[in-house]
């Protein structure tokens, strides 16, 4: 069981102190953070796909930086193939940057506008040293021929691309050193449906092909369902529901996922009136609110929601839920299609 | 849900539209390529299409605000059987802007200017508008607060763009819009950089606003799910052309035309089981390019030989249901069951 998994991370805590002001500090005023992720837990098998889904401010994306190390953790461990990568010297010699790779959702953003659509995915293998030198060009084409770069098209700028073919070529190099885990940030979010479809039946093929594992963020509850396997529902730093996607999709154990599986907007004629609405507006991650995080906005609180905080446990059908009512609330199933 | 009821004249009409883009080098651009809609009064008309179908253009030329070197070159848009497209400036801002038809854009921070509080800019609505003195137009900025749902509004009418939500500042710009009682409201992406329990409370807020005012609303969106939710009637653009359009229930159920149905078929949906999505090969033809025949033909499952060499016309396949398909024509759709 432990060997199938990849990457886990323990409670992980990333904290942002704010900036004080001179009388704050010379009143000794407590600094105050915040609390960007707060205490999250979870697992990636070998080969599959997590997806992390939250609206803006839930803390997605500081979650899939502070595993690059992008953002240092303030607490918590990660373990990668079992070894704890969650202190600096872990980094240092460099194979874990080859291990772990890392999409961006602006591909124009993260491409080197001066450098080729060739060099920039031959640059990871010079840095890492990998293949022959004189087989790196080659093997660049070839990474680019998979995510549909023709090779007429190779010598080309990052502005002479698409959106879509930019996010093409920002596979193509994560794909260079061959990865094991990717971690995708909202890697389709900035492009046009169509191509967004494309985008999306490109990683789930090169994920079979090589056996990849992905953390996949994503706002998009429909993309996610397409692309992965396991979902983990954040809100407000937190993970407040996880398991199978489609069954979490289908039945949402916690009244924040049932909210947003209801506002997704839907062509047929199933939109169902009763949905579960959410309260006034999301509260600021300095001071979360006491007890469960969610009640100052949940038609279903009662007064032990308001006192403690919940926490997560099986809500039935093998997923996890942090209410206290998880599995005991009427949230009404979707209306027959 | 209940639709109302379709009256005989429709409150806008724009026919024929087309408009073009002078490029350097004498080329020119099409941007939109003889569009003919209408909309009725508390109609919700949705416009679908990816970046560059059009769709943005389509609605500024409503406001006569199409950038330059953009042209209408041909088209008339009648409200209550008057052309609009022959009012000067002048005219349209008196006439027109505001206080027929207004406009929501997609970033709400950047349509808000942030250095005058949020109460300043809705009543500088009021000031070009209408003549009232300065305790009237507070009050009445506070009322349009209050109707689109502000919490306290009172105060947070002192208070700067940045103090609020993106939800929020999407609310003010629905005040400001609405402020001098528009017929038709222009909804450019009004969502789409919103999360989506955000963007059901502003979907609904527009549909209260509709029931409660008779407002025609036109619903620009790249969402096909959210179009079909929330519309009554569906145009498909792509590539400048208008592809298809008719009743939002019956496209979501019956798509016709193969860019449609390819649409539907790339947009991943929660409630179907086991979910495949296919997507549209190819990208979105050059528009300077001109071209003999369909400009889906180069990406369509379905295209025939004909399609490579004669452009499609629209064609009524149903009541109110047109298409620009020669699937649909009866000279050539033999040609497919013939096997050729």
């Amino acid at each position: 069981m432990e060997d199938s998994v990849l990457l886990r991370v323990d409670n992980l805590k990333v904290h942002f102190p704010l900036r004080q002001s001179l009388p704050d500090i010379i009143a000794r005023k407590k600094p105050q953070y915040v609390r960007a992720v707060d205490g999250v837990s979870f697992l990636i098998q070998k080969g599959k796909t997590l997806a992390v889904v939250g609206e803006s401010g839930c803390g997605k994306t500081t979650l899939g930086r502070s595993i690059v190390r992008l953002i240092n953790p303030v607490n918590g461990r990660i373990y990668f193939r079992g070894q704890d990568i969650s202190q600096a010297a872990a980094w240092k010699d460099g194979t874990l940057r080859k291990e772990i790779q890392y999409i961006f959702q602006n591909p124009y953003a993260s491409l080197n506008p001066k450098a080729t659509a060739l060099e920039i995915v031959r640059r990871p293998m010079d840095i890492f040293g990998l293949h022959d030198k004189s087989q790196r060009d080659r093997r660049a084409l070839q990474l680019l021929g998979m995510t549909g770069i023709a090779t007429s098209q190779s010598m080309r700028y990052p502005h002479e691309f698409s959106g879509g073919q930019r996010q093409r070529i920002s596979i193509a190099r994560a794909l260079a050193v061959e990865p094991s885990l990717i971690i995708a940030d909202e890697p389709t979010s900035a492009l046009d449906v169509s191509i967004q479809c494309q985008i999306l039946d490109l990683l789930a093929e090169l994920q079979r092909q090589l056996d990849l594992s992905m953390l996949f963020i994503s706002h998009d509850l429909g993309v996610v369902e397409f692309i992965s396997d396991d979902v983990m529902v954040m809100y407000l730093g937190h993970v407040v529901e996880t398991g199978n996607t489609r069954k979490i999709f289908r039945a949402p154990a916690h009244p924040y996922s049932r909210a947003l599986v209801d506002a997704l907007p839907r062509r047929g004629s199933s939109r169902h009136e009763a949905r579960v609405k959410l309260k006034g507006y999301i509260p600021s991650p300095i001071n979360p609110p006491q007890g469960c995080l969610l009640h100052p906005r949940c038609q279903f609180a009662q007064d032990i929601c308001r006192r403690e905080r919940p926490v997560v446990q099986p809500a039935g059908d093998g997923h996890l839920a942090a209410c206290h009512f998880a599995g005991q609330l009427e949230l009404g199933l979707l209306a027959p299609a | 849900m209940t639709r109302p009821s379709h009256q005989s004249d429709p409150y806008i009409a724009a026919k024929n539209l087309t408009i073009e883009f002078e490029l350097s080098g004498g080329r020119k651009l099409v941007a939109v390529d003889d569009v003919s809609f209408e909309i009725n009064r508390g109609e919700i008309l949705g416009i679908v299409g990816e970046s560059g179908s059009g769709k943005t253009i389509l609605a500024k030329s409503i406001l006569q605000l199409v950038p330059p070197p953009g042209k209408i070159e041909q088209g008339s848009i009648l409200i209550d059987g008057v052309d609009i497209l022959q009012y000067s400036d002048e005219e349209m801002r008196k006439r027109v802007r505001g206080t027929e038809v207004s406009m929501i854009f997609q970033e709400p921070l950047s349509a808000l200017n942030p250095s005058f509080s949020v109460g300043w800019q809705i009543e500088e609505v009021f000031k070009l508008h209408r003549e009232h003195d300065r305790n009237t137009r507070r009050q009445m900025a506070v009322e349009l607060l209050r109707k689109v749902s502000i919490p306290d509004p009172e105060r947070r009418i002192k208070e700067y763009p940045h103090q609020f939500s993106g939800g929020m500042q999407q609310r003010v710009l629905i005040a400001i819009a609405l402020a001098c009682d528009p017929k038709l409201l222009i909804a450019d992406e009004p969502t789409t950089a919103l999360d989506v329990t955000v963007q059901a409370d502003i979907m609904d807020l527009l549909q209260k606003m509709r029931e409660e005012t008779g407002l025609a609303i036109l619903l620009i969106s790249h969402n096909l799910n959210l179009v079909a939710e929330r519309s009554d009637q569906i145009m498909v653009l792509y590539a400048s052309q208008l592809m298809e359009m008719g009743p939002s229930a019956r496209i979501a159920e019956h798509p016709l035309h193969p860019y449609t149905l390819g649409l539907m078929d790339s947009v991943p949906d929660i409630e179907v089981e086991d979910q495949k999505i296919t997507a549209i090969p190819g990208e979105m033809p050059d528009l300077t390019l001109t071209r003999g025949g369909c400009v889906f033909q180069p990406r369509c499952k379905k295209a025939m030989e004909v399609c490579e060499h004669v452009a499609p016309e629209l064609i009524e396949v149903e009541p109110r249901h047109v298409c620009r398909c020669h699937l649909f024509s009866s000279e050539y759709s033999g040609v497919t069951s013939g096997g050729r």
